[in-house]
């Protein structure tokens, strides 16, 4: 396929379309554009002169000799309007820029038929196609002399011809042509949109002697299932023994185009008609002269490639538009050489001349500059407005005989060619490395997910194994500007083989289920990765406190996290996102691939501010509520009665765990018990028991602050305990927890108890032989937990029987629960 | 409360004021369109607007007036739908009026429940102005059921027994109309009600005429007759009265409502056309000829005028009877039928001028761009195919001697068609026994070869006609080149069996005459020919082409000229024979149907003088019977 340069010139752009018309009409351009907005543009001044909008998208126009335009819009009906009047010469500077915007009202429906589909103005008669329930209908209305003031539409006659469902595609509107005899042989076989000349004998052969002796148009229509039928417009009806439309042929696919087309020197000697599918119709009368048979005409059926998505004719040449590009087809070649005559369809696209413009949508009738040059005004996809002046026919002569003077403008039109060639080459490439990154990206996220499924697989087996990404969570204190605050500091480890790419998150999930409100509070951090490669490790920061809430324990849920629309390019993927395709649905945000990891728990111990009892001095002193009280009513000079602040009294829980259960499951061999208890004191705080040399805590007793920055001490003893086992004393470690603060001390209760647990869950237990345990001091310990639990029952009713007021209740609850904690039962 | 009063005087006021708007308009007989539109519109805009109260008593009669006068006004821009739904709307917020609960769904339900609310209250003469609306829907929707039922219930019941018949019950109708003089109407209800009463009339009628029930169609149209009605209405009425009689076999009664028609109403084209009929069928040729001439001119004037519409009533019959009854009414063949029905008759009564005028004229309207007939009309009656007409005019032109002209017609139809004959068109019947799936085919294909056919047939005429404008301008060198060009044309034909007409090309009728055509024509070319012969002295070629003239089709004409020829070359024994067979055969007519450029070519200025040549041969005979006597 070779290519021709021509000259484009951008008139306009009005942005992405996906349908559209143009009609040239003299010094105007109208446009449709797929929406109910008709432009009409200034092909002098190149700008939008008016616009008028319509009820629904105008599917097919014309302009009538005496300025008026008519328009078909969807499902309402025909509209006919005056044209848009050129505005006043001493104006135009004035109004130059804007232009007029005009609402066209229902008033100006002549005909209302929301079936109709396509029409044609002829002679002063309007013809419609519709489509009703079983059958197209050709509707035919005179036009009446707007110079009287008539206005009524009246429908002179109508012909219906069967609906053919085979092969009928629905979309395509029917096509519609007029043809006329031409009169002399010179003339150009076109007069304007949709009218065409043809040579008188062809024009006989195909619609009748009687049409050519009243010189009657003959309208031609191109139905969506590749029938074509004709009538002749003018023309006196002559009975029920023929029909009044026949069909010439059936092109078996939809119509896009039908036209005269001008071969040699004998005016307008075929006819053109081409099928959306890319079947080219050529309609031919022989000659009578060459043979002695009468003038016959002759059915030249061939195929380009498609599909057509509009086409036009000038002189030789038929330009069509496939989806990608628009080629010119010289039909002189292929229609009269000899050797396609053959019923066999043969494929033109090789004598097709690309003229390297690309999505045409539309295409106006082709004009002829007075200089000879063919000049195409064309719609593209891309919403431009374009007119192409193609070369003239002795120019391509001459370039190829390579005159000296055209070599240069070969060379450059050569230069241009590779040019784009590798642009468009290097458009490819691009895309197809985008393809890949997406390919490899997804291999990965792949990867890794199976990865993950051979991890649980294993550990449900039982297996002791590493999960391949992990992440651990420390909670410290830190000190930004002046103020205290509580960080959980989590740490991601790939240990796998595989590098975590962009596009992946890292969201960690904080619950703290025991908050005020009812169902707890969940909030979701989400870290995005750059990079993580193998054996790497990366920490994120994030703040625990929120509002003074007394937020400990909270639950941390790690997770990763891979979005699917990271696997799209950026510009892709807002290209999506600005358009209306289905395709981004299943790329919306919700879409990714989620990955549990670990999950964490934080409490009390966890969050403990150790040693630094006496940084009060670096911290400014919280005045507690009774205080601030105080100095607000001093300040205010109102003298109370100055009691002193209720001395905030200790209390006290405490944990048993026999020293034989510590020893076997911490596995403390021979040790003191001075050591032994400020192990335990480190495994609690810092969740280990030997800390290699340095320890952490030295001491038995350890104070600290809690996450309410109340003191809290930690204490851990030997305690022999005479009564419990029968075989003799029993060494135990207590473990007290002493506060003033009461959520404290059972926060810590609650977490020491977790930790022991979970303890006793993990290790597998050689129990002490309950047999030893001395039968009356058990009993003992279970009857006094039962009398505490039946008071707490007993208050508990009373409670919800409203009979003791509030802080009562609440007092004896506490007093209840103080009583329960302080004579721990001791674990084994 | 205190506001509605007021608000009612408001908009009574407006009432009045749209509705003497339009009086105005109308008194002064202006074609203002957008005068009528701007009044309906204004009704509207008011009749929504009392719409937005609750309905009451106090604005029912405001209300009712209004929606009457919108309605009214609606009926010629809304479809029938429409305005139903605005009228079943009316008719609901008059009940809720009063209080009274009825459903939107079943419209004779609706209308029972307001007929007995209102009926002998005040609000009755309202009520019954919106029911004449439903009266006029109805019967422009021919729902002669639902008026009946209506009328049924209008009527009170105690004075006769309902006797089922519409025509009688809108005859003993009776509808109380006062009108209210401080609401005023855009047309008072008794002139709507007296329209709608002969419309009706009309259109059960019509209704009849179509049922080819034509004395029940006769008796409703003669009553409609005898009320007053706007004149073009009554044109109507009484032209169906004379199609009913034409149907019943009286043409003279017919002929007289046909007059009566035209005094009333002269635009009343249909009269015109249907006297010119009975006029045919009579055999009146000067009458009919007259009736088809004035009926041209009335449509052509009609067609003038149509364009410059008149200032229509409020309410037309037109729009009463509906479109598909109206269409019924004034059928008229398109003009150029009529034209062509004219110059043929013309013709066919010898008044050779005229008819050439008119087939001119014919010619020349096919070819205006202005006053062509356009699309595929919906004539019922055919008109003949463009060459037939033009070989006729032709002929015409021919008769009337005008010699030139006939020839640059002709000159036409050959440039046309010749070029589309084969060089040899073979007619065979086809195979009966083609399955079903070649049928299409073959119908194509026998439709393609007897289109070729008819271009043989019609250049051959044409030349033929050409042939006898020369030999009759006396120009018999180039008469004999084109009869001979005539001969060549037809002689391309090729019948393969003889026996033609037992199986052929689908209608065999049709194909039949075309051969039949065919023959003939080549006999008369073949004569034509021999008589440019004689005239040049070439006495063989002559009696060669008389001999295989006569092969081709038998004409008495002919072989007198065979005698004739023969007698010349002194072969006066034969001529005798000839003449003598030819003179006692009795002349059986050729059965089939020919066209009329070739039907009364027997009389024309190449014939012989029959009774010179008689004479010569009794007197020859007469002398070898005496010889052979003796």
């Amino acid at each position: 396929m070779e290519a021709v340069r021509c000259s484009v010139d951008c008139w306009a752009d009005f942005g992405e379309l996906l349908s559209g018309r143009v009609v040239h009409t003299g010094t105007e351009v109208l446009l449709t554009t797929g929406t109910s907005d008709l432009l009409v543009f200034s092909g002098q001044e190149k700008r939008v002169k008016s616009i008028l909008q319509f009820d629904s998208p105008v599917t097919s126009l014309a302009v009538s000799d005496k300025n008026r335009l008519y328009a078909l819009c969807q499902s309402h009906g025909l509209y006919c309007t005056s044209f848009p009047q050129e505005c006043s010469s001493q104006s135009v500077s004035a109004q130059k820029c804007d232009s007029s915007v005009s609402t066209i009202s229902r008033d100006s429906i002549v005909i209302e038929d929301g079936k109709m589909q396509a029409f044609i103005l002829v002679e002063g008669i309007l013809v419609i196609v519709s489509l009703q329930e079983s059958f197209w209908s050709f509707d035919l209305y005179k036009v009446p002399n707007c110079s009287t003031g008539a206005t009524v539409y009246r429908k002179h006659a109508s012909v219906h011809v069967s609906q053919n469902t085979v092969g009928a595609r629905i979309g395509s509107a029917p096509v519609l042509a007029s043809v006329y005899p031409s009169k002399d042989s010179l003339s150009k076989g076109r007069t304007c949109q949709g009218h065409y000349l043809l040579e008188p004998l062809l024009f006989r052969l195909l619609f009748g002697v009687d049409a050519a002796l009243v010189h009657s148009p003959v309208i031609l229509c191109g139905l969506p299932d590749g029938r074509l039928f004709f009538f002749p417009l003018l023309f006196p009806s002559w009975g029920e023994q023929k029909p009044r439309i026949r069909m010439l042929h059936s092109l078996e696919q939809p119509v896009t185009f039908m036209g005269t087309s001008v071969i040699g020197e004998q005016g307008p000697q075929c006819l053109v008609i081409v099928g959306q599918m890319g079947r080219i119709l050529l309609i031919r009368a022989s000659q009578t002269s060459s043979d002695g048979k009468a003038a016959d005409c002759g059915f030249i059926e061939q195929t380009v490639r498609g599909p057509v998505v509009c086409a036009c004719v000038n002189g030789e040449h038929l330009f069509y538009s496939t989806s990608t590009t628009l080629l010119a087809l010289p039909l002189s070649k292929t229609a009269t050489s000899e050797s396609i005559r053959q019923e066999k369809p043969a494929l033109l696209s090789q004598s097709a001349v690309c003229l390297s413009v690309s999505r045409v949508i539309a295409l106006a009738e082709p004009s002829v500059t007075p200089t000879g040059h063919v000049q195409l005004l064309l719609l593209s996809h891309s919403g431009r407005l374009l007119q192409v002046t193609l070369p003239q026919e002795s120019d391509k002569d001459s370039v190829s005989r390579l005159t000296s003077s055209k070599v240069g403008q070969t060379v450059k039109d050569l230069l241009a060619g590779i040019g784009n060639v590798w642009e468009r080459a290097t458009s490819v490439k691009l895309q197809l490395q985008l393809k890949n990154n997406v390919l490899k990206h997804l291999n990965q996220v792949i990867n890794i997910c199976s990865l993950f499924l051979t991890y649980q697989k294993s550990s449900q087996e039982g297996k002791d194994c590493k999960p391949p990404i992990s992440c651990h969570g420390v909670a410290k204190w830190s000190t930004l500007l002046q103020k205290e605050a509580l960080v959980l500091t989590c740490t991601l480890e790939n240990l796998s083989a595989y590098v975590l790419d962009q596009g992946w998150t890292l969201c960690i999930e904080v619950q703290s289920p025991y908050s005020l409100t009812a169902e707890g509070t969940s909030k979701t951090y989400s870290f995005a990765l750059k990079k993580l490669d193998c054996g790497q490790k990366m920490e994120v920061n994030l703040p625990l406190e929120s509002r003074g809430e007394e937020f400990v324990p909270v639950k941390i849920q790690c997770f990763l996290v891979y979005s699917l629309q990271s696997l799209l390019h950026k510009e892709e993927c807002r290209n999506f996102s600005a358009s209306e395709i289905p395709v981004s649905h299943f790329l919306e945000d919700k879409s990714c691939i989620s990955l549990t990891l670990n999950t964490l728990t934080l409490d009390w111990l966890d969050c403990l501010r150790i040693g630094q009892p006496a940084s009060h001095s670096e911290i400014p002193k919280q005045n507690s509520v009774w205080e601030a009280t105080c100095i607000f009513l001093s300040s205010r000079r109102i003298h109370t009665e100055e009691q002193p602040m209720p001395k905030p009294d200790h209390h006290v829980v405490a944990i048993r765990i026999s020293f034989d259960l510590l020893k076997t499951v911490l596995s403390f061999r021979d040790c003191s018990s001075a050591v032994l208890c400020v192990s335990v004191l480190n495994w609690l705080l810092f969740g280990m028991f030997e800390t290699g040399g340095q320890k952490f805590v030295e001491s038995a007793v350890v104070c600290a602050h809690g996450p309410d920055r109340q003191p809290v001490r930690l204490l851990a003893k030997e305690v022999i305990l005479s009564d419990v086992n029968s075989e003799g004393p029993l060494s135990v470690v207590e473990v007290q927890v002493q506060s003033s603060s009461m959520a404290a001390v059972f926060g810590l209760h609650h977490a020491v108890l977790r930790r022991v647990q979970s303890l006793l869950k993990d290790a597998p237990m050689k129990c002490a032989n309950p047999g030893q345990l001395k039968g009356q001091r058990l009993c003992e310990a279970v009857r006094h937990a039962e009398s505490l639990y039946k008071d707490l029952q007993d208050s508990q009713s009373s409670a919800a029987f409203g009979g003791v007021m509030k802080t009562r209740t609440s007092e004896s609850l506490f007093d209840l629960y103080l009583q329960l904690r302080e004579n721990p039962l001791v674990i084994l | 409360m205190s506001v509605t009063p007021c608000l009612v005087d408001r908009w009574t006021e407006e009432n009045n004021n749209i509705v003497r708007k339009w009086k105005e308009y109308e008194n002064r007989r202006q074609p203002l369109q957008d005068v009528r539109k701007h009044c309906y519109a204004e009704f509207l805009k008011l009749w929504q607007k009392i719409q937005g109260l609750p309905a009451t008593t106090e604005q029912l009669q405001l209300e009712i007036t209004a929606s009457y006068n919108t309605l009214i006004l609606s009926l010629s821009y809304s479809k029938p739908q429409d305005t139903q739904h605005h009228l079943t709307n009316s008719l609901v917020r008059a009940l809720e009026a009063v209080g009274a609960q009825v459903s939107k769904t079943d419209l004779g339900t609706l209308l029972q429940a307001v007929l007995k609310t209102f009926g002998g209250t005040v609000y009755q003469p309202c009520i019954h102005k919106l029911l004449l609306i439903q009266w006029a829907i109805w019967l422009s929707e021919c729902q002669f059921d639902g008026i009946l039922h209506l009328l049924q219930q209008i009527n009170p019941k105690n004075k006769i027994t309902p006797s089922g018949d519409l025509l009688t019950e809108i005859r003993n109708l009776t509808f109380s109309i006062q009108e209210d003089i401080s609401l005023l109407v855009a047309m008072a209800a008794k002139d709507l009600k007296d329209l709608l009463h002969i419309c009706t009339f009309v259109s059960k009628g019509v209704e009849q005429m179509r049922k080819e029930n034509y004395t029940e169609a006769l008796l409703a149209i003669q009553e409609a007759a005898t009320l007053s009605s706007p004149r073009a209405l009554l044109a109507h009425i009484h032209t169906l009265t004379g199609l009913c009689f034409t149907k019943l076999g009286r043409p003279q009664s017919a002929l007289q409502c046909y007059r009566k028609a035209l005094e009333v109403d002269f635009s009343c084209q249909r009269a015109l056309y249907q006297s010119s009929l009975v006029y045919r069928q009579s055999g009146n040729s000067q009458a009919e000829i007259e009736a088809l001439h004035l009926l041209h001119s009335a449509v052509l004037l009609h067609t003038e005028r149509d364009s410059s519409s008149t200032p229509a009533a409020l309410i037309s019959p037109d729009m009463l009877l509906g479109g598909e009854q109206m269409a019924f009414i004034s059928q008229v063949p398109s003009p150029v039928l009529i034209l062509h029905t004219l110059a043929h008759r013309c013709l066919l009564n010898d008044r050779n001028s005229e008819s050439a005028e008119f087939y001119v004229d014919l010619l020349a309207t096919l070819q205006s761009p202005d006053s062509r007939p356009h699309g595929p009309t919906i004539d019922a009656l055919p008109f003949p195919r463009i060459p037939v007409v033009y070989l006729e005019a032709a002929f015409a032109v021919l008769k009337a001697k005008r010699f030139w002209d006939s020839i640059a017609i002709c000159d036409e139809v050959i440039a046309k068609t010749v070029d589309l004959v084969p060089e040899r068109l073979l007619l065979e019947p086809h195979h009966r026994s083609a399955g079903p799936t070649e049928l299409a085919a073959v119908g194509v294909e026998s439709e393609a070869v007897e289109e070729k056919l008819d271009c043989v047939l019609w250049s051959g005429a044409a030349y033929f006609l050409q042939g006898h404008a020369y030999l009759q301008l006396k120009d018999t060198k180039e008469a004999l080149t084109i009869f001979t060009r005539a001969i060549n044309q037809l002689v391309k034909v090729c019948v393969k069996q003889k026996c033609w007409t037992v199986s052929n090309l689908g209608q065999t009728e049709d194909s039949d005459n075309k051969v039949a055509t065919l023959e003939a024509l080549k006999g008369q070319t073949l004569a034509g020919r021999g008589v440019c012969f004689i005239e040049r002295g070439q006495l063989k070629e002559a009696l060669r082409d008389f001999q295989l003239s006569l092969q081709a089709s038998g004409c008495r004409n002919t072989e007198m000229w065979l005698v004739e020829t023969l007698w010349r070359l002194d072969r006066k024994k034969e001529a005798a024979a000839m003449w003598h067979q030819s003179y006692n055969s009795t002349n059986s007519p050729t059965p089939v149907e020919l066209p009329l450029y070739l039907q009364t070519w027997q009389e024309d200025a190449t014939n012989l003088d029959h009774s010179n040549l008689n004479e010569k041969m009794e007197k020859f005979i007469h002398s070898c019977g005496d010889i052979t006597m003796t």
